[in-house]
């Protein structure tokens, strides 16, 4: 079963943004079911950033009030918690549970990080991020991360396997985040869009009859049942 | 009106500076005042660490919150004081920056004194019946017998940070951009309870003063913190008996404690005349004591060494060219070769000011060390050092942190 939420961290959401991708969390709901789901503390930092300022505030307003983004906020996490048959007195005991994580998180690692994981872990749901220090840092407390921690070139390359990005697509996205001086994987480096072939990813579409292994580590892949279309 | 809204509204300071001071933006917290979405729990937290408020109410949803009934008394303090919208904002930033500075010491050195002991034994040594003075110079002998500082005959300004802050104590000297404000004293709040946090504003102000300063807020958190839950130092026009007890008791443990007589006695012994004392003796006596000028010459009179006349002449004196001549002090960090310093990686860390989401607090030489040590131990990520050293893209590396977790993140 597709889990409800992909939770993003703020630089993959950015490099998401960045590269004009933003119709991938579209494709996410429409093939697969799944939304993506920020904390509010990752729309606090998309909102207001310390490199881009406001400049992507409008973008991620639009996918909020479009509802391919999901803001984490109580309201929504306590329907989550219900939805895990969890009763009244356990819904609030784990919210509370959250904040505490949450904020123990955030004393080592960045804030959208650590609300990320924490989210990640209290919901049993993965997380988009590309902060691989939050989770050595993290496990090396120890403390649990969300599994699997998936990475922004997983979505494209699900999305490429089903045909929904072209060749063409990738080179543009990998063209528009090296103007902006974000960070492309080596594997990147030439033939972007060959490379993405060759790309293990962590996210991948169920083969079909296939009951793939639930992940149990951050490196772990994740398997996506598309949609019943009749 | 959100209690949340309620709370912000009790402060004379607009709307754009809660959106810096949370880092969120000027939509988030519109809707947040408002009601239209409910204030995250991070946010309740900073706001709780910046202004004392608990976070509860921050984030309750009932509109009958009266922030008088829940604002910490050090606002009420400030209310009193007259302190303006930039004293509101800079005691906010500096409160927020002590809170950092103290989850920090948490998780780099979670066994730390605890300094209310020191403080206890201090005020024990004060009979609280003596006038004002006589309880500021009686507390500075205490305070340097106690803590082994007095036994020397130099300045004890090149020492009295490192010592304090190995007692627990948290040290800020942070530009507060209004010369009135001189300092203040703040509890904040620690996993062992609260401790004291000295302010000094290092606007246009010299090293020296400074120290007298910090004495001056160590004094207030020895005799005043608990009843007042603040102290603010607002500049006065230099008139020392208009002050109140508890300035004037601050005042002189301050100058006893910077300027104890044993020192100048033996200065003089060393052959300076500090009567007599000319523009390069008196730079060489002001360097070896750490205290500016006028405590200098004001200490002397105080002590029965000089007269009115002398000290008026001593306290005038043009020394400015001589004392940068024989003092780093005085020259600032920048002007100081890089040999001369303990750590030689200063001059790259610039002036060590915050710029995003708070612009222009100075950091404190060993709060900015702590958050490099801790990267290099795996202890914190270099995101949240850029959080805790409150820099923006570019900033990290000039303190010499690399940020390489995306491509680590692509590693394997």
């Amino acid at each position: 079963m597709n889990p409800e939420h992909l939770i993003c961290d703020t630089d993959v959401l950015l490099q998401l943004f960045i590269a004009r991708q933003g119709r991938l969390l579209s494709y996410l709901q429409q093939a697969y079911a799944v939304s993506l789901a920020i904390v509010p503390e990752v729309e606090t930092e998309v909102s207001w950033n310390r490199r881009y300022r406001s400049r992507f505030e409008p973008v991620l307003v639009r996918h909020m009030q479009h509802g391919a983004i999901i803001v984490l906020e109580a309201p929504e996490i306590a329907r989550l918690l219900r939805a895990r048959d969890r009763t009244p007195p356990q819904v609030d005991q784990e919210l509370a549970d959250l904040h505490e994580r949450s904020r123990r998180y955030a004393r080592h690692v960045g804030r959208g990080e650590a609300y990320s994981h924490a989210a990640g872990v209290a919901l049993e749901l993965p997380v988009f991020s590309h902060d691989w220090s939050a989770v050595t840092v993290l496990e090396a407390i120890p403390e649990p991360v969300a599994v699997p921690v998936l990475r922004v070139w997983d979505l494209v390359a699900l999305a490429f396997d089903d045909g929904a990005v072209t060749v063409a697509d990738i080179d543009h996205a990998v063209n528009l985040l090296r103007r902006e001086n974000e960070v492309v994987p080596a594997f990147l480096a030439k033939s972007p869009g060959e490379a993405i072939r060759r790309y293990d990813s962590r996210l991948r579409r169920v083969v079909p009859g296939g009951t793939p292994a639930r992940p149990r580590q951050a490196k772990d892949r994740l398997f996506l049942a598309p949609v019943q279309t009749s | 009106m959100t209690p949340f809204a309620r709370i912000l509204a009790a402060f004379p300071v607009d709307r754009p500076f809660w959106a810096e001071l949370i880092g969120c933006s000027q939509r988030q917290l519109a809707d947040w005042q408002t009601g239209r979405r409910p204030v995250p729990g991070s946010v309740a937290d900073v706001l709780a660490e910046a202004l004392g408020v608990p976070r509860d109410v921050l984030t309750a949803r009932a509109s009958d919150v009266q922030p008088e009934r829940v604002l910490p008394p050090l606002w009420l303090k400030a209310r009193e004081s007259r302190l303006g919208e930039a004293e509101h904002r800079a005691i906010a930033a500096a409160r927020l920056l002590a809170a950092r500075y103290e989850e920090l010491l948490a998780i780099t050195e979670p066994s730390r004194s605890d300094p209310r002991f020191m403080m206890a034994e201090v005020r024990q040594r004060v009979d609280p019946q003596q006038p004002a003075r006589v309880q500021g110079a009686v507390g500075a002998e205490a305070f340097l017998t106690l803590s082994g500082l007095g036994k020397g005959t130099t300045g004890v300004g090149e020492v009295i940070r490192g010592f304090l802050r190995a007692r627990g104590v948290l040290i800020l000297e942070t530009p507060i951009n209004n010369r009135r404000l001189e300092g203040f004293c703040v509890p904040v709040g620690g996993e062992v309870g609260p401790r004291p946090c000295l302010v000094a504003n290092s606007y246009r102000t010299t090293w020296f003063r400074r120290n007298y300063v910090l004495l001056h807020e160590l004094a207030h958190a020895v005799f005043d913190l608990d009843a007042a839950s603040a102290v603010f130092d607002v500049g006065t026009a230099g008139d020392h008996d208009a002050l109140d007890i508890a300035e004037q008791r601050a005042d002189s443990f301050a100058l006893n404690a910077l300027v104890p007589r044993r020192l100048l006695v033996a200065i003089e012994n060393r052959g300076h005349r500090l009567a007599t004392l000319e523009p390069q003796d008196l730079a060489s006596v002001i360097a070896a004591v750490h205290a500016e000028q006028g405590l200098l010459a004001r200490a002397a009179h105080e002590h029965g060494l000089i007269d009115s006349e002398a000290a008026m002449r001593l306290a005038t004196l043009d020394v400015a060219r001589e004392l940068r001549a024989c003092s780093y002090h005085a020259r600032g960090l920048r002007d100081t070769p890089a040999d001369q310093l303990i750590y030689p990686e200063l001059l790259a860390w610039g002036e060590r000011l915050t710029t995003f989401p708070v612009r222009g607090l100075r950091l404190p030489i060993p709060f900015v060390r702590l958050v490099i040590d801790a990267v290099g131990q795996g202890k914190i990520t270099p995101a949240k050092a850029a959080e805790l050293l409150m820099v923006d893209e570019g900033g990290l590396l000039r303190y010499g942190i690399e940020h390489r977790e995306t491509e680590e993140a692509f590693a394997s």
